[in-house]
């Protein structure tokens, strides 16, 4: 008997092909997928924040609302939350949704709502408003944002995105693993521009017109400016809408909605920049 | 000690066998050598540290085995096998058995 | 910010991994191949009953080798597993360490001026013990019993 060993052919085991033609396809193929289950599952996000019920989301805040500060001053926290009070029944938001609103003594030029119900108001905002109108139009787009969800949306949203990503990345690299959080609490143009229609609404109902409601965003302009913030190179990358396009979009949907823009103004009550310390 | 993965040893014949005999050693692989390996990791490739680790187990437990067949009062392990299962992440078990056997010419 | 420099760290991974991971391959099959043609001479068979006509000397002989994936193939395995399908990346991985742990075997039996190695056998094993998401390091070794023509 002999016993030899022969060299076998190459590439029966193993295949010489470069592999990144295959690669690419791959990766197009997944994004595609991440794309199509992440747009699906976050639509899907937008009717399901609906069935889950108020109470719900203000259980998930609960645990830590004790960090979050009080008006300190008496008369600005009074003055508030009337106006919210008024501007919550011109919202028409249901009443088992509350409301509250907490005031952040620092400068940034800045509001914002998130789950809960919660909404945060800055003392650089406040300084900067011209009188009550923009106030109630800042105020009357962030309840428009706690009555359609937005935050429970986003946040669904954000994990959804999480979840593809890490689908696809498995778990252990955290590369891009925070893309999900960067949406977690930012909320789609589209949002933005349904709360501002709120926010108008609510004005009509509480002042019998609109004035005041795109000048807000006429500030943030200015501010914008002024700080020296950079144009976004797309669009389509900034989620808040772009202010000129934004004021634009009010006074459209004013006009069509009948609702006037112009009206007597109701100034801010005195002494009201003192309360801002 | 003839130590082979044969059932037969050339020339002798085996008079009386003792059982099956057994070594085993389970290793870890240190911080050093994990760091290196993480960059390894990177470009892939041999990670020479984990081989030489896991034939210095080997080797162990392969002797451990001997020293059983020994004691037995064995001169020879046959049809020796090897597994290696990994226990935990960095921990590897390496095993070996075989048949302890007496030889005769 | 931090979105963007991950995405950078990740391609740069994948790029680092995908050139040196191919050039090492190359590399290292140029390698294989010419071992093992020189090392035809002793052949590794894998039955388990040795020639009768002659007489041996006969000892065990080891040769095992730690492998690790790139980046690149650990990226692609995980895309892959979205969708499954042959694995071409792990396979040529898997090849090489088998081939260069026989190929360390046969030089063991080599040095005892063996003839031929007998009743070959592998073990493969994956040495992250089950964790999940973590990139392979897996130990191939081959042994078999060299046998070496008794003077006696």
């Amino acid at each position: 008997m002999k016993y030899q060993n022969i060299q076998p052919s190459e590439g029966i085991n193993s295949s010489k092909k470069n592999p990144l033609p295959d690669f690419l396809v791959l990766l197009v193929g997944s994004l595609i997928t991440i794309a199509i289950v992440s747009v699906f599952l976050a639509y899907s996000m937008g009717w399901l924040a609906k069935k889950i019920p108020f109470e719900k989301e203000v259980l998930l805040t609960e645990s830590f609302e004790h960090y979050f500060d009080e008006v300190d001053n008496a008369e600005l926290s009074t003055y508030l939350n009337k106006l919210v009070d008024q501007l919550m029944v011109c919202s028409e938001l249901p009443t088992e949704m509350e409301i509250k609103l907490h005031y952040i003594a620092t400068d940034q030029f800045n509001a914002f709502a998130t789950l809960g119900g919660h909404v945060f108001i800055y003392k650089g905002l406040l300084r900067r408003l011209k009188n009550e109108n923009q106030l109630a139009m800042v105020l009357a787009h962030e309840i428009g944002h706690i009555k359609h969800r937005d935050p429970l949306i986003g946040l669904g949203r954000g994990a959804v995105i999480s979840l593809a990503f890490s689908m696809v990345l498995g778990n252990s690299p955290n590369l891009l693993g925070d893309a999900g959080l960067l949406t977690l609490l930012s909320f789609s143009r589209s949002m933005e521009s349904h709360s501002d229609q709120n926010g108008v609404e609510a004005l009509m109902r509480c002042y019998g017109h609109a004035n005041g409601s795109y000048q807000t965003f006429e500030l943030f302009k200015t501010a914008r400016t002024e700080l020296g913030a950079t144009k976004p190179i797309l669009a389509m990358f900034e989620t808040h809408p772009l202010d000129d396009d934004r004021i634009e979009d009010i006074k459209y949907f004013a006009e069509i909605s009948n609702i006037s823009v112009a009206g007597e103004l109701t100034p801010l009550p005195e002494g009201f920049n003192g309360w801002l310390k | 000690m003839i130590v082979s993965n044969l059932e037969l040893v050339f020339g002798k014949k085996i008079k009386n066998h003792l059982g099956v005999v057994q070594g085993s050693s389970v290793r870890a692989k240190h911080a050093g050598r994990d760091i290196m390996a993480g960059l390894k990791n990177l470009v892939g490739g041999e990670l020479k540290g984990y081989t030489e680790l896991l034939q210095e187990s080997r080797n162990e437990a392969t002797e451990r085995m001997i020293e059983q067949a020994k004691s037995m009062g064995g001169n020879a392990v046959l049809n020796v096998r090897y597994s290696t299962s990994s226990i935990a992440a960095g921990a590897a078990e390496i095993y070996v058995y075989g048949t302890a056997v007496i030889l005769s010419e | 910010m931090t979105a963007i420099t991950q995405f950078v760290l990740l391609v740069l991974l994948l790029a680092i991994g995908y050139a040196f991971g191919r050039m090492a391959e190359k590399k290292h099959y140029k390698r294989i191949i010419n071992e093992e043609k020189e090392m035809n001479v002793l052949p590794a068979i894998s039955t388990r009953l040795p020639p009768e006509n002659k007489i041996y000397e006969q000892q065990l002989v080891l040769g095992s080798v730690v492998v690790a994936n790139d980046y690149f193939k650990f990226f692609t395995a995980s895309l892959k597993s979205l969708f499954g399908g042959r694995l071409n990346t792990y396979e040529s991985l898997l090849d090489r360490g088998r081939r260069e742990a026989v190929l360390r075997m046969k030089r063991q039996a080599q040095s005892l001026n063996a003839e031929l190695v007998f009743n070959v056998k592998y073990v493969t094993t994956n040495l992250n013990g089950g964790q999940k998401g973590a990139m392979g390091v897996l130990e191939i070794f081959a042994y078999g019993t060299a046998l070496t023509p008794s003077h006696k």
